[in-house]
Order: structure tokens, then sequence, then C-alpha cells
């Protein structure tokens, strides 16, 4: 059984490349390569697998999972510069690519367990922009 | 390297249609296609969802290139669909 759990979260970013030029990261990136930045309202889905237990009816604790969104995640990003708050993001570009895999790496550690394991990250970077990730399987 | 990715851009269009098997006749067209086989046609606003997986580029920290899906996409379906009747 797979069960989602949502949290926004708002925070400003910029997608350059130190390596490249100005010219380049303009083509590369358009608009977001704009030094002085620009936010989102970000939207995580975060999504776990498991049994519902016999006795409690639960695959896993929906609040502590509330909890630990919020203290892996939310806590860490919201109303922040990405690029120059949030590590790894003072050296690999935030994109939503980059951050679905930042908080895949965040809250894997808590959702190991036999119930209510880590499945799926998906980050809506607008509400026609989202990226999905599902760990590191071939 | 940190495996593949999703990435999933949506889309909008509009255009009209008309649900009729030329095979069969007027009445069994309208059992089994109902409103939907209207003679006059009807139309729907269009959601599309567009899921492109690779992995994740270093130097771009991109799956794909967004620009060009969404060049892609105009020029492959948005155009030939919008604002059209499908028949």
């Amino acid at each position: 059984m797979l069960i989602t759990r949502k949290a926004e979260f708002s925070a400003s970013h910029v997608c350059r490349n130190p390596r490249l030029s100005e010219s380049e990261n303009r083509a590369l990136f358009g608009a977001a390569a704009n030094p002085h930045g620009h936010g989102h309202n970000y939207v995580l889905e975060v999504t776990v697998e498991g049994a519902p237990d016999p006795v409690t009816g639960m695959v896993l604790d929906l609040k502590a999972l509330k909890e630990t969104l919020n203290r892996e995640v939310v806590e860490i990003y919201d109303h922040r510069f990405l690029n120059r708050e949030v590590p790894p993001f003072d050296r690999v570009i935030p994109t939503p690519e980059n951050i679905a895999i930042d908080i895949w790496n965040r809250l894997q550690p808590h959702l190991g367990g036999p119930r209510g394991k880590l499945h799926g990250v998906r980050i809506y970077e607008t509400p026609d922009l989202y990226v999905d990730y599902f760990g590191d399987m071939a | 390297m940190s495996g593949l990715i999703e990435v999933t851009r949506k889309y909008r269009f509009s255009a009209s249609h008309r649900l009729h098997a030329p095979q069969l006749g007027e009445a069994e067209n309208r059992e089994l296609y109902g409103k939907c086989n209207n003679p006059f046609g009807h139309g729907h606003n269009y959601e599309i969802a567009v899921t492109v997986r690779g992995p994740v580029e270093v130097h771009s920290g991109r799956a794909v290139d967004p620009e060009m899906l969404d060049e892609l996409v105009r020029r492959q379906v948005l155009e030939p669909f919008e604002h059209r009747n499908l028949n």
C-alpha cells in the first residue's frame, strides 16, 4: 500500500553553473539564471510503502511522518535562499531534479523500516512542473 | 550516480470532437456513446501531462531541457490539437 503526505515550503534559488559564462548560463537556464534569484512555492509529496499493522490499521504513524517532513525538510528549506543557505546547493545547482534527490537523501534514513519505507519523492516547482525520484534504482 | 529522475510538465488545449463509429448504426452509436454522439459535436478543455525519464546531467542539474520539451510538445501536439474539431 502507498501513502502520500504533502508539505509546502517557499524558497528562492538561482540556476547557474559557475563554470559557464553569463551568456551560456542564460542560454541554458533562461530567466532562472538571474543572479539575484527568484522564488517558488514548492509542494512536496512524499510517498511511503508498507502493509497496514493488523492492530493499529496504520502503515505508519502519519503524525510522526508529518513531524519528520517538517524537521528534515520544511524547517531547513522554508524561506531560505537555497544556493546560499542550504547545502549542498552551494555547489549543486538547485534544479527541481537535484532538490528531489536531496530531499530523498534527507528522508531516507528516517523512512527505512519494514513499515513506512520511503517509496518516492515528488516536488512541484510550479503547478505545471514536477519531478519524481524513486531512489538509486537502475 | 543517483539514479533516474522523472520530469513531468503539464499542458492544456481545447478541442471539439464527436464519438461515432461509422460501422455502427445511429441507434447503436447513441446507445454506446450517449451524449458524446451528438452529431454537432462538443468540446473539452484537455490537460496532458508529459513525463520524461533520464539521469541528471551534472553540468546543468537537469534531466531534460524544459524549453526543448515545451517546443516539442507545442509543435507536435498543441499546434495540431488547439481549437480544432478533432474529427
